[in-house]
This record gives structure tokens, sequence and C-alpha cells, in this order.
């Protein structure tokens, strides 16, 4: 069985990528069959597999799901971000994106290209300026983590408060309902001599 | 329809027998289960099933432990009837044989040794009732009829010939990965090979006589073995066994070859020859459990066991030891991953060829024997079938996990492990860390596991005291960051906001109970909806404030490039 050739394999993969969704805001709790019968719905699904984020702070739950045309997986994306979809709970939508390559782990090389690595002499005139660039990475990497925890804060308020919305709204209609139950709402009526309506 | 119960089959290179304990998979990232098989069968269309009566991890079964205490390794073993007793599964859920032990002090379990507790990957002398779900202390007269699995469960090491590694093991039982330098032993001078079987010793004998290391050869057609010791007795022990004088597998670890001889290199080219499974006579040695090894009908016994006795030595010493099994092999290769292993291999064997490498490339230059392959899936071998947050967790416990920071996003995972080997004469296993909306556009992340906390640890200050610059061919080189692992998050401390429910059991109805499982697009006149508009916003405003950050640190980039 003749492999294919390495370009072959490159261009394979990149169309995958074109086929394939990024969805993230997911919750924990989806599964890869809720998320398959979720998209069904307006495709036909390959593939799905989900993001492993292996450290914390990092909340960002999300998934690759592969569509079986370029064309699906357009159009939901498109969906999705005119009207918001949901999967497993609310209110909280998730957001669909077009997939990078950086975003699959298994990519094929790219065999044309040659690594060249060296190691830099400590007397090289700008060994200074690539240390300087080494701390910044690292900051770099310390910042990120401060900004999503920064976000995680926002994500935490913005929850609580709609928890409390909903609470209030939900009291406001439990009374309603139980006014309307227990015959107050009648006796009101009558008493004002206001028409209800009947349901 | 004709169905045969079978004793064994083979699957994988590896042979199992009834009642062996096996790990199944369970996902792609999950933990994997234990369990025994306590049927084989055979269809009439020649593929096989096997019942599996599952192991219980106490963290399974936490709810009804109540307050007693399990050891580290323990399982529960099912018992009752009904569900979660035992499934049916066909033979690709299995990943590799496991060595379970029984501790019970039943009369018709023979006590282990020592030895044997020591090399188990996991104990059990309790069961649990799927029924009841109770946790039961005393195995029952017939543990679910299977009465059997005792004489099976702990496998002499009477019937089993082997060498095994002597070093000192730490003493607790559920220390399986030993996180002890080689060196340790190295210098003890222990000898390497201990044999229990007096049959084998004396057709053995020179191995005995061999300091440490013990090596199986093979030679392909395509490449030779490459003379890794000065004085050349590597060649030795293996050609006495065969006649035919064909070497089986070729344990080519350059990295042993370039290696300054430091003991720590020394160490990790050892494999533990498991060749005495086949005595002089040609016997058969059946496989209890997965110490032990059916020597397959064919004469060049070491086949398929020489890997898994390597394997078995790997998580004995816990080093990686790499054969390279092509050729001869390759039909054994039925996991996927060992397919692209081996692809992989040949890829790297082009690329090494046109790796460039500078002041630290002492010797390297014909780098073409770096073939990478991992063997069969043994016991608490971290093998590349184990999933990656296996290999991960174990890693990062034993402190040889490092994240390095700035790859260059168009590199693969084989090419972190290169470059790796290249520049430090390390072996790791790389993971690119696939991004997502957060992740810094101009850089990939990777994950690597190196064997030891000593490797890494050299890697990582090596790393940050002199500066690998990397390029990708665009001619701008940037150096390589890595710091140590960050802690590992479990899914059970991630938090999610955004996903309200109704306390009241009123408003749950059927309808509702079905709607929060799947998904939908509310409709615009409810109070999801506009809570959603909500979150969507906070999303925009997300996504647009780690663009903004992005672009921030590019720029901080530049301005120092200039």
């Amino acid at each position: 069985m003749e492999e294919p050739s390495a370009d072959e394999i490159y261009a394979a993969f990149e169309e995958k990528v074109k086929r394939t969704i990024y969805i993230d805001n997911l919750s924990h709790q989806v599964t890869e069959t809720v998320l398959k019968n979720a998209l069904n719905q307006f495709g036909n699904v390959t593939k799905v597999q989900f993001i492993p984020t292996f450290f914390t702070p990092c909340n960002v739950y999300a998934a690759l799901v592969e569509m079986e045309s370029v064309k699906q997986a357009e159009e939901i994306i498109q969906d999705m971000g005119d009207s918001t979809l949901m999967i497993s709970g609310m209110p909280r939508p998730v957001r669909a994106q077009k997939a990078k390559m950086e975003m699959f782990d298994d990519r094929p090389k790219k065999h044309h290209k040659k690594i060249a690595c060296y190691w830099m002499d400590p007397s090289h005139q700008n060994f200074d300026a690539v240390n300087k660039i080494k701390n910044l990475t690292k900051k770099h990497a310390a910042e990120v983590a401060y900004l999503m925890e920064l976000q995680l804060a926002e994500e935490e308020m913005l929850h609580n408060q709609q928890s409390e919305t909903l609470k209030a709204n939900f009291k406001k209609y439990e009374l309603i309902d139980g006014v309307q139950t227990d015959g107050t709402l009648k006796h009101l009526a009558a008493r004002y001599g206001t028409q209800l309506d009947d349901y | 329809m004709e169905v045969q119960l079978c004793d064994s089959f083979t699957y994988g290179g590896v042979k199992y027998m009834l009642y062996d304990s096996v790990y199944m998979y369970n996902g792609d990232l999950g933990e994997p289960h234990v369990g025994k098989l306590t049927k084989i069968w055979e269809l009439p269309d020649k593929t096989k099933k096997v019942e599996v009566r599952w192991f219980f991890r106490p963290e399974e079964i936490s709810n009804w432990l109540g307050d007693t205490k399990t050891l580290d390794n323990e399982l529960f073993f099912s018992t009752g009837e009904g569900l979660g007793l035992a499934n049916i599964n066909s033979l690709d859920a299995i990943i590799c044989p496991c060595n379970v032990v029984c501790l019970s002090e039943d009369n018709r379990n023979p006590q282990p040794s020592d030895e044997q507790l020591k090399a188990a990957d996991f104990v059990f002398y309790r069961t649990f009732d799927v029924q009841s779900y109770a946790v039961l202390d005393k195995l029952d007269d017939e543990v679910g009829g299977l009465e059997s699995i005792f004489t099976h469960s702990n496998f002499g090491f009477l019937n089993l010939v082997w060498f095994s590694f002597s070093f000192n093991r730490t003493p607790t039982g559920s220390d399986k990965f030993n996180d002890q330098p080689f060196k340790k032993f190295r210098s003890d001078k222990k000898p390497l090979v201990s044999v229990n079987n007096p049959k084998v010793s004396k057709f053995c004998g020179t191995t005995e006589d061999q300091k440490n290391r013990m090596v199986a050869e093979k030679v392909t057609s395509d490449k030779r073995l490459k003379k890794r010791r000065d004085d050349g007795s590597f060649d030795q022990p293996f050609k006495e066994f065969r006649p035919d004088k064909k070497p089986l597998i070729n344990v080519n670890n350059p990295k042993a070859s370039e290696s300054c001889g430091t003991t720590e290199n020394q160490m990790k080219s050892i494999v533990t020859a498991k060749v005495t499974s086949y005595d002089l006579e040609g016997s058969k040695l059946k496989k209890r459990d997965d110490g032990s090894f059916k020597v397959p009908d064919n004469k060049m016994g070491i086949n398929m066991n020489l890997r898994d006795m390597v394997a078995l030595a790997k998580e004995k010493s816990k080093s990686r030891i790499y054969l390279d099994i092509h050729g001869n092999k390759n039909d054994h290769n039925n996991k996927e991953d060992k397919e692209e292993e081996s692809g992989e291999c040949i890829k790297k064997l082009s690329m090494n060829t046109s790796l460039k490498l500078y002041a630290l490339s002492s010797g390297i230059g014909k780098k073409n024997a770096y073939q990478e392959f991992v063997v069969s899936p043994t016991p608490n071998a971290v093998s590349k079938n184990m999933p990656w947050e296996y290999r991960l967790r174990k890693a990062y416990d034993q402190g040889a996990a490092i994240l390095l920071l700035n790859v260059d996003p168009e590199y693969n995972s084989g090419e972190v492990e290169d470059i790796i080997w290249h520049a430090f004469k390390e072996k790791c296993d790389a993971k690119i860390l696939q991004h997502n909306l957060v992740s810094n556009p101009h850089y990939a992340q990777a994950l690597l596991l190196l064997e030891t906390k000593e490797a890494a640890h050299k890697v990582l200050t090596k790393l940050d005291k002199g500066c690998l610059m990397l390029s990708n061919g665009s001619q701008i080189f940037m150096p390589l960051v890595g710091t140590p692992c960050p802690p590992i998050s479990t899914k059970r401390n991630s938090k999610f906001f955004g996903h309200l429910t109704f306390d009241k059991a009123r408003f749950k109805n059927q309808h509702e109970d079905e709607a929060v499982s799947t998904s939908h697009y509310p409709q615009p006149n409810t109070i999801e909806y506009d809570l959603a508009m909500e979150w969507c916003l906070l999303q925009l405003k997300s996504a647009i404030w780690w663009e903004k950050f992005h672009e921030e640190k590019g720029k901080q980039y530049s301005t120092i490039l200039r």
C-alpha cells in the first residue's frame, strides 16, 4: 500500500481543518454524544474531539467538531453566530468559530521545512537581548494566567447576577401563579369589577 | 451459530489467558478500567469477544466505602449480579495486561511474595457487590463462580522465568514508578539479572555474568546495530541462545552511543532480557498473569516476548527503552499509535539528516539511527498506548514534565521530540498543546514528558542558562523557553459559570429534563434569550480583550528584536 506523500497528507489535513468547527464555552458535562446530537440537527458530524486543557486556571472547555463538508461547517458557524445555541444547559450559549490548524494536535509535518537550531554563544552581541526575550516570554505566560483568572471572575460575576435576576423573576411568577391557583385573583377581580380573561 | 469458548488469545502481540487482568480503554483521556477476563469466545466469523469482570477503583465506589481505608493501589473485585458486574467487549477495548495480585487470606489463595507485591500494579482482597452496593471483606465461596481465579491471579513466580532488575524499590506498595535515579543501582553493582529459575540459569549462564546489560539484537535488513558498549559485550548473549543467530530486536539506542559515559545514560540503554521465556527445550511457558509469557510456536521465541519483556523491564526500571521493531514486528503493530510511531520514525529519519546542529553536535554527524519505538503495552509501562493524560500525570508526579512556552506553531509533536533529542540528548514524549481561542497566536506551547526528574532538570537549567535558538526556516530565531510543568487540573476543580437551573421541582417536568441535556435555540421572547444575550456580550468582550492582549505581547517582542 503506497503511503501518501507528505504533501498529500498535509493537503488532506488542511481540508479537514476547513471542515471543522471549533466550539467553546461548553459546559464540562457535555459529552461527545451530546455534542454530536446537537450538531447533527444541522449536518452530519463525522468526528468530535475535545481539546484537553491540562492546567488550571484555564477554564476553556472546547471541542473540535468535524463535519461532513466545508459548506455544512460554514453554515453552522454562521447560524451559531446569529443566534444562540445552548447545549446542556442555559443560558450560556456556545460559541463557534472556524477551526485553525494550531488547534489540532495531530498535525502532519510540513516536510519541506528544515528545522535549524543552535545554541547561542554567550559572547554573541545579541545574547542579552535574547535573554530578555526569554524573560519576556515567561512574563507573558504569567500574564496570560492572570488574565484568565480575571476572565473567570467576570464570568462568575455575570453568573451570580443572572442567578439573582432569575430568582427574582421566578418569585414573581410564582407569586402570580400562586395567586391564581388559590383563587385570590378571582376574588380580587370580583372586588374590583374587572374581567378576568379565561384561558 | 457456532460459538467456541477459548482459553486464551493473542492481541497486539500479547498473549492473554483466561482470568488475566487487563487494562481496558475508558475513552480517550480517562483513566483506564481494570478488569479480569472471565470468558473468551470466538464467533463463527473468527472475531473474538471477551467477558470482562470489573475491578472497581476506590474512587468509583467512594459513596459506599464509608470510612474504610483503602490502599493506594487497591481495587475491589465485583461480585453479585447485575449492572456493573461485567461487560462483554471486543478485543480492541483492551489496552494491555495488568498485574493484579490477590492479597486475600483465603486459604485457596497462595499468598503473594514480597516481590510479587512490589511488582504488582494493583492489589485486591475485597469485593464490591453490585447488587447490594456493599464492600465485602471476605471472598465468598465462589466469588461469583470464579474459584479458578485464585490459581490464576498469582501466577507462581515458580513457573515464571524471568530476569528482573534487582534494585531497591521503595517499600511502599503503591510506588509503582520508582523515582530513583538509575545511578543508584548502577553503583551498587548489583547484577541486573536475577534468575529465578534454575533451568534458565543454565543456559543463560553468560547473561548472568554480564555486568549490567542485556540487549536483544535484531539485525534488520536496513539497519545494523550500533555497538553501544566499549567492551562490546552487547552482542554476546543472545547469539548464544539462538541457534540460527537471528537476533530479533534491535535496541537501537543512539543515546547510549553518544553518551559521554554518564551512568544515567548508560542505564537507559539497558533492556532486561526476559529471554528466558524460552528454555532450551523449547517448551512453552504459559503466560499466567502479566509477568509470564507464552512462548509462541515458532522457535524464535523472543519474537513478541522480548517486547513484553522489555516493556516489563521498562516498568521496572522506568527507563524508556526504545525498540526498533521494524521488520519482524511490524505485523504485530495493530495499535494505531504504534503505526503512527513507526511512520513517524521514518519521517524522523529523513528529518534528522537535514537537521543542522552546531556546538552540541559532538559526534552526532550521521544521525541516521534515531529510531524510536515504544514496546507493546504491558503492565505499568507508560507506553504510548496509555492515554496521554495518564502519562502526563505520571510524569508530573515524578517532576519530569516541562512546559515549553514558545514553540513555533508550525512544528508538530514529533519535531519537538527530535529537537529535544538533538539539543539535549534526552528522549522525551512531546505534545503540542492545542490552541484555543485564548492561546497566543504567535506561538504554540508544548508539553515535554522526560524520562526522569534529572533529565527534566537538566533540560530546564540548560534552557535557562543558555539560549537555544530555534527557527523554522524563515530565519527568525527565537530562544526556546521552558518552565516546569504547572499543576495539572482535574476535571473536578474546574468551574463553569453560566448554567443556571431551577430549584423548584414543580417546574421540572419530563420535557425540561430532556431539554437540558440536549441543545436548543431559545425563543427571542424568553428570559433565557435575554440572559443568553448577556453572555454573548461577555463572550465578545472576552474575545476582544484577548486579541488586544496578544497584540500587545507581539509588540513587546518586536521592540526587543529591533
